[in-house]
């Protein structure tokens, strides 16, 4: 299969996990980020052995930079006073986005994907151990919905 | 439970957009730009043509009753007279943090900026804020019109490409291409050293008092009334080991109060006030006043420079 093949297999669950990670406003720029480092590579897409986790990972890690420079926004934010509450489903996402990055991907992939915890572990390239850690940490951060 | 989650996801992903097209995707490839700017040329490319829409459809939306309760929460907006555009903040009550003094101008994009240090940084200024008919000044709550040109201190923050936020305007491309200056609310001054401050003498003003290759430049300031104006940053020293405050990317040479020395380890010691080091956040009341001389010069700063006279009690900042 050619590049451009490839990338129109994988490209929309590309862009629903980009979605998830960063938000709607910035979801392209992060899969044309990710997939243009990728395709400019030797081998390309084409060179990888299976592209759509490796690709998965780049988002992530696309998402954790960005997660960073996010804080730093937020502080100066800050200074503008909190953001505005939402409605209920607002309420629930605004939870699960305001996770980290590693944490809201396991929670995207196990509750919206039914990834299985390997699954998961094979896209974010970690243990599923580490995978199970993330969803611990995550449900504890959602417990006040998640109970209700 | 679970399915609140899925729920949430599902909203979301309703308003997905379509993944970047396969020429879309190639053609930022083809850029010899760095990768950060390569992604912002695709953001670019789709942004554009929502910034043309958003430009084209722009018009006057500004807070409404400003009048009524402080305590309603008002959407950011962006007004526009005769070119020049003022970016708004949506209305808070939070209050000042890092300094961000400058001189008022219209910069790229006609958006009212904050020009410091030959740098200009398009500013977002507190909700509430209108620009008068002629676009040339403008009107911030708890302040003083400020006209353009006008050399003003405030309190906020600096932001490098934002992301999109309920607490912010729309950026025009033309403005976001620069860095944001943040204004806080209730935090503007107009300068108040149009005059020098009182404390400022002729000839031998001010001390230099050195320790090493670090120097202090030590006013006349005795604890009589002095100006107001916030002062406050990191204490610091620059290139030239002068100690000054740092806000952000601004750095200001400080003319510390009379009698100022450095402490065994270098610290700054502070008569009637306190011992700080360097790093310290710091506040105090002065003003801002153009300077020239010898003792300048050594510092850095060319002749007409602004530096920060203290005339009051140091205090750590929060």
């Amino acid at each position: 299969m050619s590049d451009a093949e490839i990338y129109a297999d994988v490209r929309t669950d590309l862009m629903r996990y980009a979605t998830a990670l960063v938000g709607v406003s910035d979801a392209a720029d992060v899969v044309s980020s990710v997939v243009t480092r990728v395709v400019a590579r030797p081998g390309g897409l084409s060179g990888l052995e299976d592209p759509k986790p490796y690709l998965m990972r780049g988002i992530l890690n696309e998402a954790r930079m960005r997660h960073r420079s996010r804080s730093r926004q937020e502080r100066v934010l800050a200074r503008l006073g909190p953001e505005l509450p939402g409605g209920e489903h607002d309420h629930v996402l605004d939870l699960v986005m305001d996770l980290p990055p590693q944490q809201r991907a396991a929670v995207f992939l196990t509750y919206y994907e039914q990834y299985t915890a390997p699954e998961i572990a094979e896209v974010m390239g970690c243990r599923p151990a580490t995978v199970r850690r993330y969803l611990h940490l995550a449900r504890r951060k959602l417990k006040e919905v998640l109970d209700e | 439970m679970s399915d609140r989650i899925k729920n949430a996801f599902d909203d979301l992903l309703h308003n997905m957009e379509e993944a970047p097209s396969w020429d879309q995707v190639t053609s930022a490839r083809v850029s010899d730009t760095p990768r950060f700017n390569r992604g912002l040329a695709f953001a670019g490319g789709v942004a554009g043509v929502l910034v043309l829409g958003i430009v084209a459809s722009m018009v006057f939306s500004g807070p409404g009753d400003v009048t009524g309760d402080s305590s309603a929460t008002g959407a950011p907006y962006v007004e526009e007279r005769e070119g020049t555009i003022l970016l708004v903040a949506r209305q808070t009550d939070a209050g000042e943090d890092a300094l961000i003094s400058g001189r008022l101008t219209i910069g790229v994009g006609g958006c009212l900026s904050i020009e410091t240090d030959g740098a200009e940084y398009a500013a977002v200024w507190p909700w509430g804020s209108t620009l008068s008919a002629d676009g040339r000044s403008i009107s911030v709550p708890g302040s003083e019109n400020l006209e353009v040109g006008s050399l003003i201190h405030a309190g906020g923050g600096y932001l490098t490409a934002p992301d999109s936020d309920p607490r912010l305007p729309e950026i025009p491309t033309a403005c976001a291409e620069s860095t944001l200056a943040i204004i806080a609310p209730q935090s503007v001054r107009p300068d108040q050293t149009t005059t020098p401050p009182t404390t400022v003498p002729g000839s031998g003003w001010p001390d230099v008092v050195m320790s090493g290759f670090l120097r202090l430049l030590v006013g006349s300031w005795d604890g009589g009334p002095g100006h107001t104006a916030l002062i406050t940053g990191v204490l610091d020293a620059n290139e030239q080991g002068c100690i000054g405050i740092r806000a952000g990317e601004d750095f200001r040479v400080v003319v510390w109060p009379g009698g100022t020395r450095f402490g065994d380890a270098n610290q700054v010691v502070v008569p009637g006030s306190d011992t700080f080091r360097l790093g310290d956040q710091i506040m105090a009341g002065g003003g801002y006043v153009p300077v020239s001389g010898e003792a300048f010069t050594n510092c850095g700063l060319p002749s007409g420079s602004d530096v920060a006279v203290i005339e009051s009690e140091v205090r750590t900042g929060d």
